[in-house]
């Protein structure tokens, strides 16, 4: 017996206890469910498989020639292919619906589905904390869960609010049902459902197949078991509530009496201290995760397209105060000058321009930043073995190959391979790749000036 | 009415909204450690991975944006700039300016965001850029053959592929995830690699 009485809060486990409850098994999925759930994958696979190209919007069609080529072959016609989308689409309703009304009591319950998949206070307190967690800001234990954590119960609401949509658009479409238009709506909505479910479905799939850490839950769908250990640690609550069941049971053999219904499990005491906060994220010392930062460089790349129609840059913002610069001193010069008169014209300020502007913008931006975390300092960024001087050297003729590297590319890393990249330019991705190659061979040379 | 905007704006609306882009730019940049040398630097000895994870995160954010607006037809595409190509000057462009990043330890809008925190290396990479930009303009009759040798227009990779560009986009998200997994993979056992390629330092041998 691992545990003399019931913990009401996960506990630490001994070595000696894990490994009891490691091997102890429980059952989670009674055998109609295991094989409910794998003639639904099976046919999501083939509906995924056809559907994909029945598309005949050249809009929305996302299929290549090739596996339109292959399914083709397969089924004869799209006609075929058609029919059997159809068929099989109407057999899985039929399915369903008899699961529905025989499998009532047990499965469609208020009970079951209140446990199975309404969000109680823990679930939301777990997805709060594993967000944060992902993002590396705490170091909270996550709430205990029931017999499906969370992220589950999500994916089950989801996939509740579509089957339904999914299932009623796919019959009116294939039926032609109360006429054009609501035909014509309900590709539309079988598409968008569809595409909802499938943005799950990748994590679902993700999860089961590939996340090491959910390997029982992926053989829990087969054998219908999984271990004490597995259950303790992700879906303490449910563990309790078997436990407790158990040993009601067990006490029930020994005495005699027939076992009390299931008592409810003890609602643990709310937790004493309240989590503690995450520091605010504007004021933290830390840097921001690169996913995070990077989603707000995104954000503000998408927006920039928006409003100015390019994207960020830097060293067209530079050439421009340099012909600015030219211009002020030798304006005959400048205007004349192959190169720079692509920035020059007499009577016209080469500094009107969003790069230009948009520069002040980012070095506020930067003090802002730098304010706020408390990184604001007069310093300078070397390795360990170099004197200030020779960093000085360095980065001076790092801005000179710089210059002319961006200026021959007609755009830094923010000009050419950010904005480049987002709206796919080729040159793009070409830059990007001849930066890193030239970085990382570039690093070995200098490793004495770094490391 | 559709995006981009700018064309109807004010010279002041225009002046102001740049600002405010920019104010993001550099924030973001910031807030990524992108104010520091030593953490770009990283990125190219396998310590840090964030420069990678940074720009194609924020590559893929804009661009399924920008697909998801083309598309529903909000973002006129035929408005957006999307930059040429030029095929050689590129690539040879790319090549001295991951040389300036290693040697300088910084890239044009990263310098800025330094300069703004204080750091004084950062000033001497930013008068670097404007000296190099000078020898670049100042020379440039002397090799305008090369410098527009290798022109595509504005090319992009559906157009190159032939595919849909719902396609290039998917393709491009997967393969940052991919990038990432790597990345992600990479900077625990790279940093037992890295500790060792620092450490042919400390024999003085090169």
């Amino acid at each position: 017996m691992p545990f003399e009485t019931l913990p009401l809060e996960p506990v630490e486990l001994t070595a000696e206890q894990a490994e009891v409850m490691a091997q102890r098994q429980l059952k989670k999925h009674h055998v109609a469910i295991i094989l409910l759930h794998w003639f639904n994958a099976t046919v999501w696979l083939l509906e995924l498989a056809t559907g994909a190209g029945l598309i005949a919007s050249s809009y929305f069609r996302f299929a290549p020639d090739w596996y339109l080529e292959i399914l083709t072959s397969i089924f004869g016609s799209r006609a075929n292919m058609l029919r059997f989308h159809i068929s099989l689409g109407v057999t899985w309703i039929v399915v369903f619906a008899v699961y529905g009304i025989f499998g009532f009591r047990t499965y469609l319950e208020m009970e079951v589905l209140q446990r199975e998949i309404a969000l109680d206070r823990d679930d939301w307190r777990w997805l709060r904390i594993r967000l944060l967690r992902m993002l590396k800001r705490t170091a909270e234990a996550l709430a205990p869960q029931g017999i499906y954590n969370a992220g589950q119960k999500l994916f089950a609401v989801m996939i509740y609010c579509m089957i339904p949509v999914i299932m009623a658009t796919g019959v009116i479409m294939a039926f032609h049902l109360f006429g054009m238009a609501a035909v014509r709506w309900s590709i539309v909505v079988h598409f968008l459902a569809v595409g909802v479910v499938v943005s799950g479905l990748i994590v679902h799939v993700y999860m089961g197949a590939v996340f090491p850490e959910e390997k029982p839950a992926f053989f829990s769908m087969i054998t219908g078991m999984v271990n004490e250990l597995y259950a303790y640690r992700h879906h303490f609550k449910w563990w309790k509530e078997v436990k407790m069941q158990e040993r009601e049971w067990e006490r029930a053999f020994e005495t005699g009496q027939p076992p009390a219904p299931a008592a409810p499990a003890a609602e643990p005491p709310l937790a004493v201290q309240p989590p503690a906060r995450a520091a605010s994220i504007f004021r933290s010392r830390d840097y921001w995760p690169p996913y995070v930062a990077g989603a707000g460089l995104g954000l503000t790349l998408l927006a920039t397209f928006i409003v100015m129609g390019q994207g960020l840059g830097a060293s067209g913002g530079f050439t421009r105060y340099l012909v600015a610069v030219i211009a002020s001193f030798a304006p005959g010069y400048a205007a004349a000058h192959p190169y720079w008169s692509n920035y020059y014209q007499p009577g016209q300020s080469p500094l009107l321009d969003f790069l230009v502007f948009e520069l002040i913008g980012a070095a506020i931006g930067g003090f802002v930043s730098g304010w706020l975390s408390g990184r604001l300092r007069v310093s300078v960024d070397k390795g360990p073995r170099i004197s200030n001087r020779t960093r000085y050297a360095l980065a001076l003729g790092g801005g000179i190959l710089t210059g002319i590297g961006a200026r021959l590319a007609r755009g830094c890393t923010s000009g050419l391979a950010l904005s480049g990249g987002a709206v796919l330019s080729a040159g793009a991705f070409a830059f990007m790749m001849a930066v890193f190659a030239a970085g990382f061979a570039g690093a070995y040379l200098m490793r004495r000036y770094w490391l | 009415m559709t995006a981009p905007f700018a064309a109807s704006f004010s010279i002041p609306a225009f002046i102001f909204a740049s600002l405010v882009l920019g104010f993001f730019f550099g924030f973001f940049l910031e807030r990524a450690g992108f104010s520091s040398a030593l953490k770009l630097t990283n990125q190219f000895y396998f310590r840090d991975f964030a420069v990678l994870k940074v720009m194609f995160t924020a590559i893929v954010v804009a661009m399924v944006g920008i697909a998801y607006l083309a598309i529903l037809g909000w973002l006129d595409m035929s408005q957006v700039f999307v930059p040429p190509a030029f095929l050689w000057p590129q690539i040879v462009g790319g090549l001295l300016l991951g040389a300036g990043f290693i040697v300088g330890g910084y890239c044009p809008g990263t310098s800025v965001v330094a300069a703004s925190i204080g750091k004084l290396d950062a000033l001497f990479f930013m008068a670097g850029i404007f000296i190099g930009i000078f020898l670049f303009g100042a020379g440039e009759p002397a090799f305008t053959r090369f410098n527009s040798s290798g022109s595509l227009g504005a090319l992009t990779l559906p157009m190159w592929l032939d595919w849909n560009t719902g396609i290039v986009v998917l393709a491009v998200v997967l393969i940052a995830l991919g990038a990432f997994w790597v990345a992600e993979k990479c900077e625990g056992p790279w940093k037992t690699f890295a500790r060792t390629y620092g450490k042919s330092l400390e024999g003085g041998k090169n």
